[in-house]
């Protein structure tokens, strides 16, 4: 056959180096719905859940169990199973049905309802919904922080700089599981240099992660994946109750926690019992809620490869964000992983939380370049702050970012170094020369800074947890070496651990340490001229770019 | 009481070992007065934000704060050695009630205790006990 | 309190049962799909898979080592069978050989055992070091990612990590032969430098959930683990 160049040409658009798949239920490749997804039923008995989703009691897998026991409201659930799955849906988008209302009809429908509900929506529908359901008033947003040589000082920069565009969350992890305390510490430290109050966490494995929040390395957890189906979570190595208890040992030390789960693992993880992403992402969402967690990172996270390869598979994305709003947590909506070889692609999945906005837009904007990024690359990096704030001021949307100046990025960047060089010298651990706090002011990413002795590095952190070391030593060693204010930052951060008013549904610090959360501003949206409206001051912020053109100078 | 109680109840909030916030200061750090566990939540700062979990109608986060408050009392090491004890495949039904036995003896931790049980019986039932 | 005196009691019985040594008999499986596709209510948590497995009767099951200087290789359960080829084509009669030639080339001792009760990398590398006379062990998946491992680790953590699979080379698998080994030795290791490739996601993720599909679906508790002689 003779050759048309334009197909040829069409061939070459990177939209075709992505990877798609036809929809093939006995392995779980469906998005929204599969012919084996079970039919919506419940019968309560004694004040106990007896049928949940066409099984009976006996034949509860322990997620159904954990599911009736403790993630379905009994007092509600046979009025709110008696509402068709279409009024439902219909009331969620209504703008005369307040939030409230809709989450108490929610918290008595099954999971198989919620996936039919969910099934009536169309994107924009479930954007509407998405505006009215979000939990907290105002949206905020979440960096990743992280490089390829695990390099704590690079991640405290990267963490100050982050700070200052506006991130009120960051997250880091590792390449080499041993870095982690190292760089928790110099998360915590840089994301306080850049702005007062941000969140940080350090996503390894789950002990691990706890006891470095114990420590006072970290003030929130978010890395406690669910599943939804018992295979797959018990190779994640936990059960729903297993989980149930960490998320109370975290409360109990006074942490904020979410836990993480998301469409496609249970495929990618080789167990998806036929049943359709949504479902089974739905039901990790009912044991998120049951745990009594206040939140949930979702929306396919790292399998998106698998969740995008199927049709409608972005559209059920933003359906699972919308489940987690309508069972009332906090959704910080993913959008943290590259997924797409091409530019319209990817920005047109990030528009569908970007403008109605989510607790958080991200869970993990590569705050460094990608190639930097050991969640192996967001959606967005550091090379996009530009387009992402362009975006936010053609549309006056807030996207939780803002414009910054050269000179302050290089400011907190030099503090956050010099910080951590300070930190490390007092408790003794490795040296941190000015060689390479110069480098890491300076640098985009890992390509332009010094090597550390990683050998070195590990036997410091051995050393450093075998002494006890905890935060409390941090903000010690900070205040003994001049950074008296960071100190006191600090010493803030570890205080809410104190009152817990942070532990309430998404809340944020802002920067003078005030919670701000879902309980103080919960989410108002009744339809246009209510709810939250980009003005005053942030819309300033936003609209003052950098590269205006200035009508005088012509 | 109102929320954020960190604003407006900040004078009766106590640390797990009575301190109040206006004693966990630099110069307190400094002169070596506050130590990491000076800075832990205690049973009734948890009770407290429960309570203020239900107000919200969101009866499942005060229930964990709950099984927190219990857990206050449980050193770190124990706590951790429990979680990992409950994931799958990494006890016998005995060791399991034995630590459910444990939580109410010990720390008086009912909520928790109950919690165990039932994972006990559901991991036999599902066959992930050892 | 009402709910402290019965869980109190439901302890007492339960302990009593337990050390009497009469267990309750274990619900019976409600599910009967016999693994036929489209049958399968679930409720058999998976255990049951349609696919057609590889029977591995007459395999010796893998002892535990006692030499020392010994290194156990993990690999999956459709490794060298169903899967002849990492992600990105490599072949893995290579893979395995690399890994078992830098392991001795410091002087250690290899052996390989093919997991079948679990297709996780990470339980795979962790039931090798179980076994391995040196208590360190490598986990290696059909399609290409490996983990070095440690006996007393959580599951789930790692001495280290290689999850883009993609991204491997021989010249990788030879390296970590040779840390695993650095490791039994006591020395101070170097991590193998990290790669990252942004959009693996993009490019590999559908294949890698397929591959681990396959390599799922040969997964067999009843036949844990065995030794693998044919690497």
């Amino acid at each position: 056959m003779k050759q048309s160049k334009r197909m040829e040409a069409l061939r070459r658009r990177p939209i075709n180096k992505d990877g798609y798949i036809n929809e093939w239920p006995e392995k779980g490749f469906v998005a929204m719905s599969s012919p084996y997804d079970p039919k919506p039923s419940v019968k309560v008995k004694d004040g106990m859940v007896v049928e949940l989703d066409g099984r009976s009691r006996e034949e509860f897998d322990f997620i159904d169990q954990f599911i009736a026991d403790y993630a379905i409201r009994v007092d509600r659930t046979e009025r709110a199973m008696a509402i068709s799955s279409l009024e439902i849906a219909r009331k969620i988008v209504d703008i005369n049905i307040s939030r409230k209302e809709i989450l108490e009809i929610v918290s008595g429908i099954t999971p198989a309802k919620m996936t039919e509900v969910i099934n009536y929506l169309n994107v924009v529908e479930m954007m509407m919904s998405m505006q009215k359901m979000r939990a907290r008033k105002t949206p905020a947003n979440q960096a990743h922080i992280t490089n390829l040589k695990d390099d704590p000082v690079q991640i405290a920069a990267d963490a100050a700089e982050g700070a200052l565009r506006g991130f009120r969350e960051e997250e880091t992890t590792v390449g080499i599981a041993r870095y982690a305390p190292f760089n928790a510490i110099a998360l915590f430290i840089g994301s306080q240099a850049g702005r007062k109050g941000v969140l940080t966490q350090c996503a390894v494995e789950e002990a691990t992660e706890l006891e470095l929040g114990i420590r006072g390395f970290t003030t929130y957890a978010e890395t406690m994946s669910v599943y939804g189906t018992e295979k797959v979570f018990v190779d994640g190595d936990d059960t729903p109750y297993s989980k149930a208890f960490l998320a109370s040992a975290y409360a109990s030390r006074g942490l904020k926690t979410r836990f993480t789960s998301g469409s496609g693992s249970e495929v990618l993880m080789g167990s998806a019992e036929q049943k359709s992403m949504l479902y089974l992402e739905t039901r990790c969402l009912y044991v998120t809620k049951g745990a009594g967690t206040q939140g949930i990172q979702n929306g396919s996270v790292s399998c998106i490869g698998v969740t995008a390869s199927v049709p409608s598979g972005i559209r059920e994305i933003i359906g699972e964000n919308l489940v987690a709003a309508l069972l009332g947590l906090e959704c910080a909506s993913s959008n943290d992983q590259s997924f797409s070889n091409s530019d319209i692609r990817r920005t047109a999945r990030t528009m569908l939380q970007f403008l109605p906005g989510t607790d958080f837009i991200f869970s993990g904007y590569a705050a460094e370049p990608n190639y930097d990024n050991l969640f192996a690359g967001s959606n967005f990096d550091a090379e996009d702050f530009d387009d992402y704030n362009v975006l936010q001021r053609d549309m006056q949307v807030d996207g939780g970012l803002r414009p910054v100046k050269e000179e302050d990025v290089i400011r907190v960047r030099y503090t956050a170094a010099k910080a951590v060089q300070a930190v490390f010298r007092y408790l003794g651990l490795t040296e941190v020369t000015d060689e390479q706090v110069e480098a890491v002011t300076y640098a985009h990413g890992s390509k332009d800074t010094l090597s550390r002795d990683v050998v070195a590095d590990l036997m410091a952190v051995e050393d450093l947890m075998k002494r006890g070391i905890t935060g409390v030593d941090v903000v010690k060693a900070l205040a003994e070496t001049g950074f008296e204010e960071l100190a006191d930052s600090i010493l803030s951060m570890l205080k809410q651990r104190v009152v817990g008013d942070y532990m309430q549904t998404s809340a944020i610090l802002d920067e003078e340490f005030h919670v701000v959360s879902a309980v103080n501003r919960p989410n108002d949206y009744m339809g246009p001229g209510t709810g939250y409206r980009v003005d005053g001051e942030r819309w300033e912020e936003i609209k003052a770019i950098p590269n205006i053109i200035d009508p005088d100078h012509f | 009481m109102r929320y954020p109680l960190g604003e407006y109840e900040k004078d009766s909030i106590r640390s797990k070992t009575g301190k109040k916030l206006s004693q966990i200061t630099l110069d307190e750090i400094k002169r070596g007065n506050v130590t990491a566990d000076d800075i832990k939540i205690s049973k009734e700062m948890l009770h407290k934000q429960g309570q203020v979990a239900k107000e919200a109608d969101n009866p499942e986060l005060a229930g964990n704060f709950e099984r927190a408050s219990e857990m206050v009392d449980i050193p770190d090491e124990v706590i951790l050695d429990m979680y990992n004890r409950l994931r799958p495949n990494r006890s016998t039904k005995l060791e399991l009630v034995t630590m459910a036995k444990e939580l109410i003896d010990n720390y008086q931790a009912v909520n928790c205790a109950k919690l165990v049980m039932e994972a006990a019986e559901i991991y036999e039932k599902r066959g992930i006990l050892l | 309190m009402e709910i402290n005196e019965q869980l109190i009691e439901q302890i007492a019985k339960i302990v009593l049962e337990q050390i009497n040594g009469k267990p309750e008999p274990a619900a019976a499986s409600t599910c009967t799909c016999g693994g036929q596709p489209g049958k399968c209510n679930g409720s058999c948590a998976g255990k049951k898979s349609p696919a057609v497995k590889t029977s591995y009767e007459g395999y010796a099951p893998a002892k535990k080592g006692t030499d020392p200087k010994e290194v156990v290789v993990g690999v999956g359960p459709a490794f060298q069978k169903e899967i002849r080829n990492t992600i990105n084509g490599l072949n893995l009669d290579d893979v395995i050989g690399n890994i078992k030639a830098g392991i001795e080339e410091e002087g250690m001792v290899p052996r390989v055992v093919k997991v079948l009760k679990t297709s996780d990398v990470c339980f795979m590398g962790l039931e090798a070091a179980k076994i391995s006379g040196s208590g360190i062990g490598i986990g290696l998946q059909s399609k290409g990612t490996a983990v070095i491992h440690q006996k007393d680790l959580y599951p789930l953590s790692n001495l280290e990590l290689f999850p883009q699979a993609p991204l491997m080379t021989l010249e990788t698998y030879r390296a970590i032969g040779k840390n695993a080994a650095k490791y039994v030795k006591g020395e101070k290791v170097s991590p193998i430098e990290g790669q990252n490739d942004p959009m693996v996601r993009a490019k590999y993720q559908v294949k890698a959930a397929l591959m681990h599909i396959k390599e799922t679906e040969q997964v067999d508790v009843s036949r844990p683990i065995i030794e693998w002689t044919e690497a």
